[in-house]
């Protein structure tokens, strides 16, 4: 049945809007531990966990996110696991954002000079003590800014999660079309909704970066 | 877990992969090329332009990269014929990646030309030049040099993001997966084939562009 | 048995050799200034004594211990051996306090009260007894380099190394690290120093070490050693730095 596009279908594509920060939160989550993992990986003193660090960061950099998600979401059944797009999605989402939050973290732990690490170590103290009362918390400040512009391409990316059927605001956005045939209102509302969560985030992103070039 | 991996009938199957293969490397080449365009020029709106210019491309960037790649397709493919403009799944393919890769580039080149000291410019007045002149042999070539990394990355993402245009049914190299699927039920090898496929590709572009850096770059001096 | 103790050590970039063959022994208490042009390996000498730099060739040893034996706790061994950098390697998070007593505490378990006690007792030492709750950046170079000295003092270490540490410093503010350094060598401090401050050498060193081209080239007491070179490489370096 045909319908009119309404504000109540607003409405629902305003609410379904909760899945996708939901799934942003899984994803920010799941890939903040995968991401500290790869980072530490990649900055470690043995060289065969570093390589192991960049193999995973290549990988996952070198293939869409889609395919991951597919992968997850036929593949897990296979091996016997009932999977919901929610489990296929929060570990696809968690293997992408590690990738890139690896990446960004390392980055942040690289810019911090090597003398830093030196003078720790002068001073007796072991590996993870130098991470962790002289890098990190140097490295911390210098990944604020770009981890929120993560954040930005995280939801943005929530949207592909649609493709496996989980509902959120442009697989929403899709139903609504679908009973409405009214693609441009719907599609231009997800859009100005995605814009919405998106701007603000961006506009912070660029003033923590540019405090901190001040700072400095 | 009985589940035993048959690739031999997803192989089998490789004129499709070939075919998607091919529409997959075309819609990144050109996209590429076109977003270095827009890139370019909404770049030097955008530092050098008058306020009004400024604006415009502003907005332009700023709903590009604050909405989804995927929003942005299903508005020119689903949503434009409803106000009477129609095209082809693959020329909205076109058009979506290019405005999509344009804001990107536009981003990335805007930081490059605003790295380049003004005392460079003012040497190039002073030499006479004209505003053209000093963009093209003074600014330009420095600055590419400067943002090609964060370029040639932002293309490796344009050509894994151009799957998505598998979902308005353009038969690129991921649309071809699911005609497979349909075929052969391989649903899981299916998938990891292409995943392999597009890695390869990720590496081939990143080899190329890594190449052509050194065939730009490498002569000149810092 | 010497304090240190290096024998025969190499030490390769790559292709480069920067050591060459360097030995030398140092006594408890004796204060030696090592010079000579930049690239003759003085500054990598003073990094293997602590460990540092991993050596190709030779042995490093530091009260007995052997410092490139894989199986040394180099945490341990550095525990008893303070360095300060030319560029001071302050933690530029951390006030002045907690630059201080971060190893006392995390290294030797020295609870906060007492760390806290340490750091205005290696302050005072230094004189920036009022400076414990400021921040590296609000600091000038030579308050800085100073911090940097009470912070290896804080670990109470029985050698202490300076590599350059007064070559970063605006001019007028190099007088006062020197002090510094004075009055530790007047309470006994075993000290390495790589410098450029030929009179303050001469002054309170024992004995000058010259490197020339990755190794000892000349070395003795230090009066006699500035007073009269051997070698024309000396005589040299030592023409050009004092003009």
């Amino acid at each position: 049945m045909i319908r009119e596009f309404t504000f109540t279908d607003v409405l629902y594509l305003i609410a379904a809007m909760r899945w996708t920060l939901a799934l942003t939160a899984i994803a920010f989550l799941g890939g903040g531990i995968v991401g500290l993992t790869v980072a530490l990986l990649r900055v470690s003193t043995f060289a065969p966990l570093r390589w192991l660090g960049a193999l995973y960061v290549h990988a996952v950099q070198g293939t869409p996110l889609l395919a991951w998600l597919f992968v997850f979401f036929f593949g897990l059944s296979i091996v016997g696991i009932e999977v919901s797009p929610w489990i296929a999605a929060a570990a696809a989402y968690s293997i992408y954002a590690g990738a890139f939050l690896g990446e960004i973290w390392r980055g942040c732990l690289q810019a911090i000079p090597r003398t830093q690490w030196e003078a720790g170590a002068s001073l007796g103290l072991g590996f993870a003590a130098q991470l962790r009362y002289i890098i990190v918390p140097q490295a911390t400040r210098l990944a604020i800014p770009p981890t929120v512009g993560f954040l930005v391409q995280l939801i943005k990316n929530t949207s592909l999660a649609a493709v496996i059927g989980f509902i959120e605001l442009t697989r929403e956005g899709q139903l609504t079309t679908a009973t409405t045939f009214r693609p441009f209102s719907v599609y231009i509302t997800v859009a100005v909704l995605y814009f919405l969560l998106c701007f603000p985030l961006t506009q912070w992103s660029r003033r923590l970066e540019r405090s901190l070039h001040v700072a400095r | 877990m009985t589940y035993s991996f048959q690739f031999r009938d997803v192989f089998a199957a490789w004129e499709f992969l070939l075919d998607g293969l091919i529409l997959t490397l075309e819609l990144s080449v050109v996209t590429m090329l076109s977003g270095l365009v827009i890139g370019l020029a909404g770049s030097a709106a955008k530092v050098y332009g008058p306020g009004w210019l400024k604006a415009i491309v502003a907005v332009y960037v700023e709903a590009i990269r604050n909405t989804p790649l995927i929003v942005q397709l299903f508005l020119i493919f689903f949503g434009l014929p409803s106000a009477g403009i129609k095209f082809n799944a693959e020329t909205a393919a076109y058009i979506a990646l290019s405005i999509n890769l344009g804001a990107y580039s536009i981003e990335i080149l805007r930081a490059g030309l605003q790295a380049i000291p003004r005392s460079q410019i003012e040497a190039g007045q002073s030499l006479g030049l004209s505003g053209l002149q000093i963009f093209r042999y003074v600014i330009i070539f420095p600055a590419l040099r400067l943002i090609y990394p964060a370029l040639a990355s932002q293309f490796v993402l344009l050509m894994l993001a151009t799957s998505v245009v598998s979902q308005i049914s353009a038969q690129d190299l991921f649309h071809t997966a699911s005609i497979i699927q349909s075929r052969t039920f391989r649903d899981f090898e299916v998938y990891i084939v292409v995943a392999g496929a597009y890695l390869l590709l990720a590496l081939i572009f990143r080899l190329m562009f890594a190449g052509l850096y050194q065939l730009i770059f490498s002569r000149a001096r810092r | 048995m010497s304090l240190v103790e290096l024998r025969d050590v190499v030490k390769r970039y790559g292709q480069n050799t920067v050591l060459n063959g360097v030995s030398l022994s140092v006594e408890k208490g004796e204060i030696i200034a090592i010079i000579g042009r930049s690239g003759s390996g003085k500054s990598t000498m003073l990094r293997c004594i602590n460990g540092l730099e991993p050596i190709q060739g030779g042995t490093v040893a530091f009260d007995g211990t052997i410092v490139n034996d894989r199986a040394t706790d180099l945490r341990k061994l550095r525990q008893h051996v303070g360095i300060v950098f030319q560029s001071f390697n302050l933690f530029p998070h951390l006030s002045v306090e907690k630059n201080i007593t971060l190893a006392p505490k995390v290294v030797k378990g020295v609870p906060q009260a007492e760390a806290r006690r340490l750091a205005e007792s290696v302050l005072q030492k230094v004189g920036l007894a009022e400076k414990i709750d400021a921040y590296p950046d609000q600091l000038s170079g030579g308050q800085q380099q100073r911090v940097a000295i009470a912070r290896s003092l804080a670990m109470q270490p029985q050698l202490m190394l300076f590599d350059e540490i007064t070559s970063a410093l605006d001019p007028e503010l190099v007088g006062e690290v020197l002090k510094v350094l004075e009055e530790m060598a007047r309470d006994g401090m075993t000290m390495m120093l790589v410098t450029h401050e030929i009179g303050f050498a001469r002054r309170v060193a024992d004995r000058v070490v010259f490197m020339h081209e990755g190794r000892i080239w000349e070395h003795g007491a230090a009066a006699e050693t500035l007073g009269k070179p051997r070698t024309p490489e000396l005589e040299t370096f030592l023409n050009a730095v004092l003009h």
